[in-house]
């Protein structure tokens, strides 16, 4: 007897575009997810203490949060701390929704650079769920760019460049480097219906009560429940329940006030992030499974990966107004992304282009290091606000067996549930690309003109892109899921978030991670009656 | 709940040193941030655990010992007094003044910018197509940098 034809745990990026696909091929799907909706009249960006709201209440790492749909993750081992949200949408509420694709090498870095291992499947494989991704989600750009592979002309015109935007591609172009300006899944223009275009106003990460910068609760989610899908709110997973053959017949759960429950269903998909979904799976022990579901050979919570990220900001002497227009995207240089032998690392990074922040955050040193407190504080702000423009150095993290999440031996979250560690470390070949990629940072900053530039090696506070810790494979023994997202061990348990990444690349996941997410469903619709038996 | 902290004479003067006037902005003594501070828990939690680390006469060596010595206790206490005074009307005012940054939420006004300008693609349009295509690349490559 079940409950729904499939159980999905985690209404975010992954849950919600696979919530979607079944939904509108008759399937009935239930989602649990442990938050809630967002109140889009209850966002502080009309309230004046906003820039302290971004700090504190709605900051994006749970850890500073501490929100009750939140778990608290043990990260003390850990060189870059996570960040989360744990709502209907997922982590897209507090994203800078910058959107690009992986690159068609990304899949075959085995193949190309003799590291790591090659994905099951392909870029071209990828592409229509990525023109479908890009449709549904709502994205601005512009095609043609030469450095890409061709793609479809893009739902909405890019977005606005800026004086900072501006001065750094002219530098670019000075240097020979190619660039070209960033996707975002941000509206340029109105779109869907009920989403307004972008006004520029900066704090993304805060949320967008026009509903210009896409999160799922906004673009999958009102199309998946309008096709028949269901979402039950404050639900957290405790368990994903298995049968003597050890095969998965749905979620044991509690509910908002705290009463355990179940949900049964033939079909299971785990959508909670790189973290949570590797919690889930370990806590999810039973006779035919005892070291965690998919975890025969030791891989479930192995091989995390974040995309290291170095900083550099510019100052400039002109008044850049870096603090209007969406704070993560504007232009993109990938010049440095593929491997080059002359280099000491093997693979690459891109450059992201940040503009300013807003006054609290120049203060306490989001881009640049905190102001100084004392008579010199202000004249130093004046100096820099709005003046700054930043290029992240964001970095391809090779998968290492010893980067991990395991379940803490002591933390738990609010009902009692062994809370996740995350044990994280850069290694050399990181280092290396980071520290090149600020000097090629600094070099296009000067170009521009900037006064001063600041680098920061590392940025702590960057864990939004957690994955590869239920990775893909064809073989089982050193994989956890097949090429179409189904547990080894567990064929109808499927891993559809980023857990499921073999390797990171060098650029923002979410559109592969929603990509894939489609595509395992439509693996699923066409062996509907397979995987179900 | 208001915290203790309003009514400790040491927090007003410790203020005055952290953020003084100066450049068109007023000192954070003078706003009123005492109560600003007290009335947010974490912001008076943080003050606390810095007044705490004070001894009982403060001046700018002072604090600077503590900055040194005990940053888990400084680092908070000051993104507390920056998170009082640059959330103060008056504090935003002089900054709308001096930059063109509007002393107001984010929303609902945004900022009018001007529409992004093909133009600027003149030089990255003009390449030829150059990305890595791995059906025909047959670069060969050490085996093994790492596993």
């Amino acid at each position: 007897m079940s409950d729904s034809d499939v159980l999905i745990v985690g209404a975010g990026a992954s849950g919600a575009a696979a919530a979607w696909r079944l939904a509108t091929a008759g399937f009935s799907v239930t989602c649990l997810d442990q938050g809630g909706w967002t109140d889009y009249e209850a966002m502080p960006h009309t309230r004046p203490d906003w820039e302290l709201a971004r700090q504190t209440t709605h900051s994006p790492a749970p850890n500073i949060r501490k929100h009750a749909w939140d778990y608290p993750v043990e990260d003390t081992e850990a060189a870059i701390k996570p960040l989360m949200v744990n709502a209907v949408g997922g982590s897209t509420l507090a994203w800078g929704a910058h959107f690009p694709r992986f690159r068609p090498s990304d899949f075959r870095v085995r193949s190309l650079d003799g590291v790591a291992q090659d994905w099951p499947f392909d870029y071209w494989d990828l592409e229509p769920y990525y023109d479908l991704n890009d449709r549904i989600m709502g994205v601005s750009g512009i095609a043609g760019d030469p450095g890409n592979p061709p793609r479809a002309a893009r739902p909405m015109p890019p977005l606005a460049a800026g004086a900072g935007a501006a001065r750094v591609a002219a530098a670019f172009d000075r240097l020979g480097w190619h660039w070209w300006p960033a996707e975002a899944a941000i509206a340029s223009t109105p779109y869907d219906g009920d989403r307004a275009a972008c006004n520029h106003c900066g704090p993304c990460d805060l949320g967008c009560p026009r509903r210009a910068r896409a999160s799922t609760d906004v673009t999958y989610w009102p199309k998946a429940i309008a096709a028949g899908a269901r979402i039950v709110t404050e639900a957290r997973v405790f368990e994903i329940e298995t049968d003597g053959a050890g095969r998965a017949t749905g979620a044991a759960y509690y509910d908002a006030a705290g009463i355990a429950r179940r949900h049964r269903a033939p079909v299971v998909m785990l959508a909670a992030n790189g973290v949570g979904t590797a919690r889930l799976m370990l806590l999810s022990q039973s006779a035919r499974h005892p070291a965690g579901l998919g975890n025969a050979h030791d891989l479930v919570g192995r091989h995390l990966m974040h995309h290291p990220t170095g900083m550099a900001t510019g100052v400039f002497a002109e008044p850049l107004e870096g603090f209007k227009g969406p704070f993560a995207v504007s232009i993109l240089c990938q010049h440095f992304y593929e491997t080059d032998p002359a280099r000491a690392f093997v693979r690459g990074f891109q450059m992201q282009l940040i503009r300013s922040d807003a006054p609290l955050g120049t203060a306490v040193g989001v881009y640049l290091p905190r102001l100084p407190w004392g008579a010199a504080h202000h004249r130093r702000f004046l100096d820099v606000f709005g003046r700054t423009a930043s290029l992240t150095v964001t970095t391809e993290d090779l998968p290492n067996p010893d980067n991990r999440v395991v379940l803490d031996a002591e933390l738990t979250d609010t009902h009692g549930i062994p809370a996740p560690k995350m044990i994280y470390r850069l290694d050399d070949n990181t280092k290396s690309m980071i520290a090149y990629g600020l000097e090629r940072a600094r070099e296009a900053l000067t170009e521009a003109g900037a006064v001063d530039v600041l680098t920061q090696d590392l940025v702590e506070y960057a864990g939004f892109h957690l994955l590869g810790t239920a990775r893909m494979g064809h073989d089982r023994e050193t994989s956890v899921i097949d090429g179409w997202n189904r547990v080894h061990d567990c064929p109808n348990l499927f891993v559809i978030d980023g857990s499921a990444f073999v390797t990171a690349a060098a650029l923002n996941p979410t559109p592969t991670i929603q990509a894939i997410a489609l595509r395992a469903a439509d693996g699923l619709i066409r062996n509907r009656r397979k995987v179900a038996a | 709940m208001t915290h203790p902290l309003l009514n400790d004479p040491r927090l007003a003067p410790l203020l005055a040193l952290l953020l003084p006037g100066g450049a068109g902005f007023p000192s954070a003594a003078e706003l009123g941030l005492t109560s600003r501070i007290a009335d947010d828990r974490r912001l008076a939690e943080a003050m606390a655990g810095l007044l705490d680390a004070l001894p009982p006469r403060v001046g700018p060596a002072e604090i600077a010992a503590v900055e040194r010595a005990r940053p888990e206790v400084f680092g908070p206490a000051i993104v507390a007094v920056y998170s009082a005074y640059y959330t103060h009307p008056q504090v935003l005012a002089v900054i709308e003044a001096a930059t063109g940054y509007r002393a107001a939420p984010p929303q609902p006004e945004g900022y009018a910018m001007p529409p992004f300008d093909p133009a600027m693609l003149a030089v990255p349009a003009a390449r030829g197509s150059h990305w890595r295509d791995p059906r025909a690349d047959t670069t060969e490559t050490e085996p093994e940098k790492r596993g």
